[in-house]
């Protein structure tokens, strides 16, 4: 808290001086521009046995924060205030907390940009270095250091960047990690390649992560793992763009990292990815295939669960919006690789044609397979795999277990002026053992519908109508959704989820939004349901809830 | 085009990433002679996936450091199962689990606690943290001297705690454990019906937190032996601590055949260095029921008689020293549906409940309670017998419980 305070103190008093030169010279380019955002949800948790809440220590929960950011010709500057000292629930321990955990300052000059503070930063699709903040999961691994973005160079972008991770509320100085990455568009220096509409963008990143030495001791022997102190990780990519056509290509290797998430073995990490894709009006074509093996790389070895990654390994599952196919979402197994694919194909049948209708139809096919590695246990050391290097297993072969399973058909049909239906058929199968711990593969089948009428100009009706069949866990769901759009001010929604097949609960929510300009204030009253969040093998239980609920946006 | 250059050869100065070959990882550590016994908690659940491993990194610790490490499994959170909860599955986690579940803020497992002075730590941490643990020295040590008694139906335990510093400040706290026991884990991706669990926490024996420690302390408790527990796999865990230096000293008792001695059992109802209940007692009309004995009744309920019926009646009257509120655990022992009436109420041992039930109230100096126990048998037969270990105490005393097993039965009777 008092290193949070006095950055504060520092850069209040370094913004003060700027703003005040920035205006003297009354110069239009001289503008300073403030923008910010606050964002608060609270909830007044009621004790419910019969979905199995928790007890509650206070009346009150809420995660609120604030942020404000200042934009000049030649500095940025922002700082965000985060009050979580009495959490929603789902949160690990160590997010209990409030202060200003993040604040930077930026300085800009003829193409050069040096950051200090805190900073987010993604090199190539995030496989070695990706830092972010994610606030439904509590995630925030920003990197508190330095920064150096040069775009002097016509074509190419080269950052280099270093500092220490957050976690929480806590900022651990026996580690830091450093890291940079230059992308080069090849297609700058040949005009050949302009003239026909090529763009070939060539990519490489390196990190670096120093973390001060531990003791491990085998069990039941006398034995210390000697544990590498210096970890590095690097990354090469291209995409190649050709009119209607484009192709990634992205390959990722990480040192010997024995860490918690993997049993502490010295298996290498690696990750490849293909990514193709085809697009021209009306039809749009994507394929992608990812084989991910030991990637979980973190500033603290011995760090499990949200915090503390240095990387993240992009989804390959669909991320569905609508509440039943979210029910068994997939969640990356990093430490253990998986073989992963998808594919998806997108076509607009033309207006007025056979299939089209008056207005066209959209139609949308989506189908995700992720299996496990080839794997070989190697011999154990003294009862155990740690100190060795786990495992063997051919690059190629796929592993008999499959991970997770989504075929999907999606359809989207105006059908008058006023009325426009989507509907959506999903074939899943889940995983349960792998992602939670335990339960089995889920096979479910799930329907949806959903329809949008447009009464007259104030008014919009929406309605959803969802399904779920299966034979495992807890059966049968069922779903409904009303939601009345009363603009420009208001919107109300009903939704009940219910659990037809075994427990016969309902969890019901209703609430009333109100938009005004940029404020948004939600109020709601429902039940959530309970869920496990498992990170890095291992898994925490999240409490379903009940209560009243109030969020607030606000951005200017 | 050259600076271009410049900016790709920097990244391989950054190359130095360690590489250690197989035969460099692993440094001998001199071996650790304990100077003390270690108290490991291992919060577990049947659920748990992970938490096989745990369990395998205690059994290592155990073979190295044998009788120093001491274990205690306590099932609790979402991943347990409940004793009594399921009726084809064999639950292990007790409701005190999760009361120290909650006190130690574990929320995810599987997760441990040595000597209450580690903070929660992953079981890779275990290794490590006990071996500094091991080393450090004892200013405490605890002799347990457990018997088997009353027929195999309770356990005696003295414990006595000998120390060179003052103890002000520290309890003791007893608990019963069992091992091998054959139930249900998930073990990573399968769920095993038949795996073998050790060391798990079954009851206290003292309280939730313990009481605290005088010297010279010579501390005797008894406790029923419960009838899914099986004595030779039972142990009493008995550790001193305090809230700031945590587990000073642990030590572990397993029960064994030695333990049951005829000659000197101290029996629940001798007099001699022994607790003796002397507030609450058991009557059945001009005769006192001593405690710790059995007492067999043959009466009958001479209307349920008149109507070919039968029905024991055998008038048991509590008397206490005492006003209070007090309750009554009636557990009958042959699995037999026996009922107690008292305190406006009746209830009754139902095999659901595991043949157990009980009643609470208050009492008044003096005057003696009816207690209306009753036996009616439901299938006809020619002898009927009913055995019931009734037990009474003063709400928080239950240290200080007067108990006798009651039979009612019309063996040997015209």
């Amino acid at each position: 808290m008092k290193y949070g305070k006095q950055l504060t103190v520092l850069a209040l008093a370094g913004l003060l001086p700027l703003c005040m030169a920035a205006q003297d010279l009354g110069d239009e380019s001289q503008k300073v521009t403030l923008h910010g955002s606050i964002q608060s949800d609270i909830l007044v948790p009621q004790e419910d046995e019969s979905i199995g809440t928790g007890s509650y220590d206070n009346w009150a929960l809420t995660n609120t924060y604030a942020d404000l950011y200042m934009m000049s010709r030649y500095v940025d500057a922002g700082a965000r205030l985060e009050f979580t000292q009495f959490p929603l629930p789902g949160f690990e321990p160590e997010f209990q907390g409030w202060g200003i955990p993040h604040i930077y300052i930026k300085g800009k000059l003829n193409g050069a940009e040096l950051t200090v503070g805190d900073m987010y930063d993604q090199f190539g699709s995030g496989f070695i270095f990706r830092t972010y903040e994610e606030r439904s999961l509590g995630i925030d691994n920003a990197l508190r250091g330095a920064r150096l973005n040069l775009t002097a160079i016509p074509g190419v972008q080269w950052k280099v960047l270093g500092g220490v991770q957050r976690t929480y509320w806590n900022w651990n100085r026996k580690a830091w990690v450093a890291g940079t990455d230059a992308e080069m568009n090849i297609d700058h220096y040949s005009t050949a390649m302009q003239e026909r509409g090529i763009t070939w963008m060539v990519g490489g990143s390196y990190v670096l992560k120093h973390e001060a030495d531990e003791d491990i001791i085998v069990p039941g022997t006398n034995l210390r793992l000697n544990l590498p102190t210096n970890i590095g990780a690097f990354d090469v990519r291209s995409r190649f763009q050709m009119g209607n056509y484009s192709l990634l290509a992205e390959y990722a290797w990480k040192g010997q990292d024995p860490s918690f998430d993997n049993g502490y073995t010295y298996h290498k990490g690696q990750a490849l990815m293909l990514s193709g894709s085809y697009s021209t009006r009306g039809l749009a074509i994507l394929l992608q295939a990812k084989r991910s093996d030991n990637m979980a790389y973190r500033s603290q070895r011995s760090r499990e669960g949200m915090a503390a990654h240095i990387n993240h390994m992009p989804a390959f599952a669909y991320q569905h919006t609508y509440a039943l196919p979210a029910l068994y979402p997939y969640a990356t197994q990093n430490a253990d690789g998986e073989w992963a694919f998808q594919g998806e194909a997108s076509y607009t049948f033309k207006r007025k044609t056979a299939l089209g209708g008056k207005y066209g139809t959209k139609v949308k096919f989506n189908m995700s397979h992720i299996r496990a590695l080839d794997k070989h246990p190697v011999e154990m050391n003294h009862g155990t795999l740690m100190g060795t290097d786990g495992y063997t297993g051919s690059f190629f072969k796929m592993g008999k277990e499959l991970y997770y399973q989504d075929i999907n058909l999606q359809l989207e049909k105006r059908i008058t002026k006023d009325f426009k239906l989507n509907a959506m058929y999903m074939n899943q199968h889940y995983n349960q053992t792998v992602v939670e711990g335990e339960g089995g593969m889920i096979h479910a089948n799930i329907g949806v519908l959903e329809g949008q009428y447009k009464i007259n100009s104030r008014y919009t009706l929406r309605s959803e109508l969802q399904y779920l069949s299966t034979r495992q866990d807890e059966g049968d769901w069922c779903y409904a959704l009303v939601e009345l759009s009363a603009l420009p001010y208001l919107m109300f929604t009903l939704s009940d989820m219910w659990n037809c097949g075994v427990t016969n609960l309902h969890y019901y929510m209703g609430s009333v939004t109100f938009n005004y300009e940029a404020h948004r204030l939600m109020l709601s009253y429902g039940r959530t349901r309970a869920g496990f969040n498992c990170a890095g093998g291992v898994c925490r239980y999240v409490p379903a809830s009940r209560g009243v609920q109030l969020s607030y946006n606000y951005n200017f | 085009m050259k600076k271009l250059l410049y900016l790709l050869i920097l990244p391989l100065l950054f190359s130095c990433s360690d590489v250690i070959p197989e035969e460099e990882r692993y440094e001998e550590l001199p071996a650790i002679e304990a100077k003390r016994r270690i108290l490991l908690e291992d919060f577990t659940g049947q659920f748990c996936s992970n938490c096989p491993e745990a369990h395998k990194v205690i059994s290592e610790l155990q073979t190295q450091y044998e009788e120093d490490v001491i274990a205690v499994a306590i099932h609790a959170g979402h991943f347990g199962i409940a004793e009594g909860s399921n009726p084809n599955i064999i639950g292990l986690m007790q409701p005190e689990g999760d009361i120290y579940a909650t006190h130690w803020g574990v929320e995810a497992y599987p997760i441990g606690l040595i000597n209450r002075t580690s903070g929660l730590l992953k079981h890779t941490e275990w290794a490590a943290y006990a071996r500094e643990a091991l080393n450090q020295e004892a200013v405490v040590d605890i002799a347990l001297d457990c018997k088997v008694v009353d027929d195999s139906t309770r356990l005696y335990i003295n414990t006595e705690i000998v120390s060179n510093v003052p103890m002000e400040g520290n309890n003791l706290q007893l608990w019963i454990t069992e091992s091998n026991i054959n139930t249900v884990q998930q073990n990573g991706g399968t769920l095993d019906a038949n795996y073998n669990h050790h060391h798990v926490f079954r009851a206290l024996v003292n309280g939730q937190w313990g009481e605290a420690v005088t010297i010279p302390s010579n501390t005797v408790h008894y406790i029923d032996v419960r009838d899914n527990w099986d004595i030779d796999n039972l142990s009493v865990v008995a550790f001193v601590y305090n809230d700031t230096d945590g587990v000073l000293q642990a030590a572990e008792h397993h029960f064994s055949e030695k333990d049951l001695t005829l000659d000197s059992i101290p029996q629940g109802n001798q007099n001699g260095g022994v607790v003796e209940v002397k507030e609450l007692t058991f009557l059945c009309g001009e005769d006192t029921i001593s405690n710790g004995s059995t007492y067999t009744s043959s009466k009958l309920d001479e209307a349920y008689t008149a109507m070919g019926m039968t029905r024991f009646v055998p008038g048991i009257d509590l008397v206490g020293d005492k006003d209070g509120q007090v309750t009554i655990t009636v557990k009958s022992l042959n699995q037999t549906m026996i009922e107690i009436c008292a305190f406006g109420g009746c209830q009754m041992t139902l095999p659901h409940l595991d043949y157990s039930t009980s009643a609470s109230g208050t009492i008044t100096a003096g005057t003696p309670l009816p207690l209306e126990i009753h036996y009616t048998p439901t299938m006809s037969s020619e002898v009927y017998r009913a055995e019931a270990l009734i037990t009474v105490c003063y709400d928080g005393e239950e240290d200080n419980a007067a108990s006798f097993t009651l039979v009612m039965t019309n063996e040997g009777v015209e």
